[in-house]
């Protein structure tokens, strides 16, 4: 059996990582990556808690597919975005599209 | 001494987080996205040992199958063929260190403040069926409301993409 | 427990074997059946019947000095032709070739790993064949396979979904994600599933052939159009792995229609031999993929898209909503009326099709062939 805490210190650093990769990257698609690290975190810790507080339910592990629905939307949403952008302005670094209207 | 689940528990997390990191950090956006992909598959495996076959298989689908590959498909729109390019870091990033590095050990230390409930041995007969009785029963609203996000993004996902005709 | 142990190990190796020595028989066949198929003679110089000309390819391209062309990625170019040949080999573990045999008194299953969420496992395998040419095409650094990659990563992307909708009505139909479990329905229905679900059949079928990119679905790697598309680039063994990666792919697929829709090893007259049943409908479906090879010509890639996103996803969900309606209405009878349903639902896809068929060569003649241009 794996101790929970092992799950959460996994997902800590998963998450500090992601963060990390948020504020860090320029390129928006390597912060859509970065976002999606931090869901997968999440998705540890619900999976991980999931076999201790609700064993026969799995009330977590159901929790972590909505999660994942969200993320495969939001990545939808998002990589649309970015290629919008590129058409505009041919360039997805974040530090240059920073104006809010063009 | 650690028995056999928990070394391939540790092998793969050990392979997460490193995956992470060259996510985070390798400066040729494609080779970023094969970690990713990486990552996520390690994760699944992780999922499994976890006694979450079913999620661990849908992660699979999911991100290394479509959400990855989206973004790959994303990458060699947006690029030019031979890759990126120049810095992929901004060059305020020893600020971001401070912040992920502080929240990753206040993380740890609030979270090694309690004492986990120890895990219980998983019912046998795997998990799909009680998942998707959960789906259908107890949290039939949440699954409904999930199915209508995913088609609002599918609408606006084609409508922020599609090339506009004058 | 090392009985168990050995045994898998066995089967794993035996599946192994057997799957990479039908190789180049199929491409022989192939090779030959196309050939006849338009009046000409094909391999007949390297054994009887040309029987050894695919060993002659495959040592000729076995002993071709391995190149790394100047400017690739060399690592993605290498791991791509593993990637693509990987994922159809993994897949077949679950497969259930023959009903359990009793060896030494104790029983074993004709299958390497009885699964319980094998039919979710094999989509996940088959979700992951799409790198392969994602990873060559890119790391080729040439336009044309990166258009190729293109290309296929989102024909096998879009044609993913009508799978996943057509097998989840099997799914509905037989209450498990064991494949076991769907063989065993089979027998207890006393029917195969390709009655009650002959939509979802037709369906996969057409998927299938675009997810294998094979002809008239093969857009990625399209000759007339960009070269050789994903792997232009390679040559000498890494080539010959692309190639025998598409004929793996097709045994598995082969044996998964089979599981899936005609009964798995169970014998439809005559005595049950294990094996021999499950290889003849094998056989049968691969004969039917290189006979449409043969017979339809290319199509364009607007048409790809249109023929997977507005008539196949929508004819699936058509199929698992008439599914799941009959099943919850229909009691023990529902096996029944979806044998029924399921073909009149066909017939009113396919006549919606003709229609709108019509009604587009009414409305826009430039895109439909001038009259009387058949061949």
């Amino acid at each position: 059996m794996i101790p929970a805490s092992w799950c959460v210190a996994l997902s800590a650093v998963l998450f500090s990582i992601g963060l990390f990769g948020v504020l860090a990257r320029r390129n928006a698609v390597a912060i859509l990556m970065s976002i999606e690290l931090m869901l997968n975190a999440a998705n540890i810790n619900f999976v991980a808690f999931s076999r201790s507080v609700s064993p026969g339910e799995l009330t977590g592990q159901i929790f972590a597919i909505f999660v994942m629905a969200i993320a495969a939307g939001e990545a939808a949403v998002g990589l649309a975005i970015v290629i919008a952008l590129y058409r505009r302005r041919s360039n997805i670094t974040v530090d240059e599209v920073n104006v809010l209207k063009w | 001494m650690p028995s056999v689940l928990q070394l391939v528990f540790l092998f793969f997390a050990a392979v997460t987080v490193v995956g992470a990191l060259a996510v985070v950090l390798v400066r040729n956006l494609f080779h970023a996205a094969l970690w990713l992909a990486v990552t996520f598959l390690s994760v699944a495996s992780l999922f499994i040992v976890l006694n979450a076959d079913f999620v661990g298989l849908s992660q699979v689908i999911v991100y290394v199958g479509a959400i990855s590959v989206l973004m790959l498909f994303a990458i060699m729109l947006t690029e030019d063929v031979v890759g990126a390019r120049g810095l992929s870091l901004r060059s305020a990033w020893p600020a971001a260190l401070p912040v992920a590095a502080g929240v990753c050990v206040v993380l740890v230390r609030w979270f090694a403040r309690y004492a986990w409930l120890p895990p219980q041995p998983p019912k046998p007969g795997g998990t799909a069926g009680t998942i998707g009785l959960a789906f259908i029963q107890k949290y039939l609203f949440a699954f409904e409301l999930a199915s209508v996000i995913l088609l609002a993004a599918l609408i606006g996902a084609i409508y922020l993409a599609k090339e506009e005709r004058s | 427990m090392l009985f168990d142990l050995i045994a898998s190990f066995i089967k794993a190796v035996l599946v192994f074997a057997v799957v990479m020595s039908f190789v180049p028989f199929l491409i022989w066949l192939e090779r030959k059946l196309v050939a006849w198929m338009q009046q000409r003679i094909g391999p007949n110089r390297t054994g009887p019947f040309g029987l050894l000309q695919p060993i002659a390819d495959a040592v000729k391209l076995i002993i071709k000095e391995n190149i790394f062309p100047s400017g690739v990625e060399k690592i993605t170019y290498f791991l791509a032709p593993m990637m693509s040949m990987i994922p159809a080999l993994a897949a077949f573990a679950v497969i259930p070739f023959g009903s359990p045999v009793r060896i030494m008194g104790r029983t074993v299953n004709l299958q390497v790993a009885d699964v319980n969420i094998g039919i979710l496992y094999i989509l996940a395998l088959s979700s992951l064949a799409v790198y392969g040419a994602v990873l060559a095409g890119w790391s080729s650094n040439n336009k044309y396979s990166l258009l190729g990659g293109l290309r296929t990563s989102a024909q096998m992307i879009s044609y993913e979904l009508p799978i996943g909708l057509s097998v989840v009505s099997i799914v509905l139909l037989t209450g498990s994600l064991s494949l076991n479990e769907v063989v065993r329905s089979q027998a207890s229905h006393g029917i195969w599933n390709i009655f009650p679900q002959f939509l979802g059949f037709i369906i996969l079928l057409i998927s299938y052939n675009a997810e294998l990119n094979r002809a008239p679905f093969d857009l990625g790697e399209a000759e007339s159009e960009i070269v050789a598309g994903y792997h232009t680039e390679y040559s000498g063994f890494r080539f010959a792995m692309f190639y025998m990666g598409e004929y793996v792919n097709m045994v598995t697929v082969a044996a998964l229609v089979t599981v899936l829709f005609l009964g798995g090893w169970q014998a439809p007259f005559g005595p049950e031999i294990p094996l021999l049943w499950f290889l003849i409908k094998i056989f049968a479906f691969i004969l039917l993929y290189m006979w449409v090879r043969a017979t339809f010509p290319r199509v364009r890639y607007d048409q790809l898209m249109a023929l997977g996103w507005k008539i196949l996803v929508p004819a699936s969900l058509a199929n698992l909503a008439m599914t799941a309606v009959i099943i919850v209405l229909g009691g023990p009878n529902a096996v029944r009326i979806l044998s029924v349903g399921s073909i009149v639902l066909a017939v009113l896809v396919g006549l919606v099709l003709k229609a709108a068929v019509a009604l587009r060569t009414k409305s826009a003649p430039g895109l439909a062939p001038p009259a009387g241009a058949g061949s």
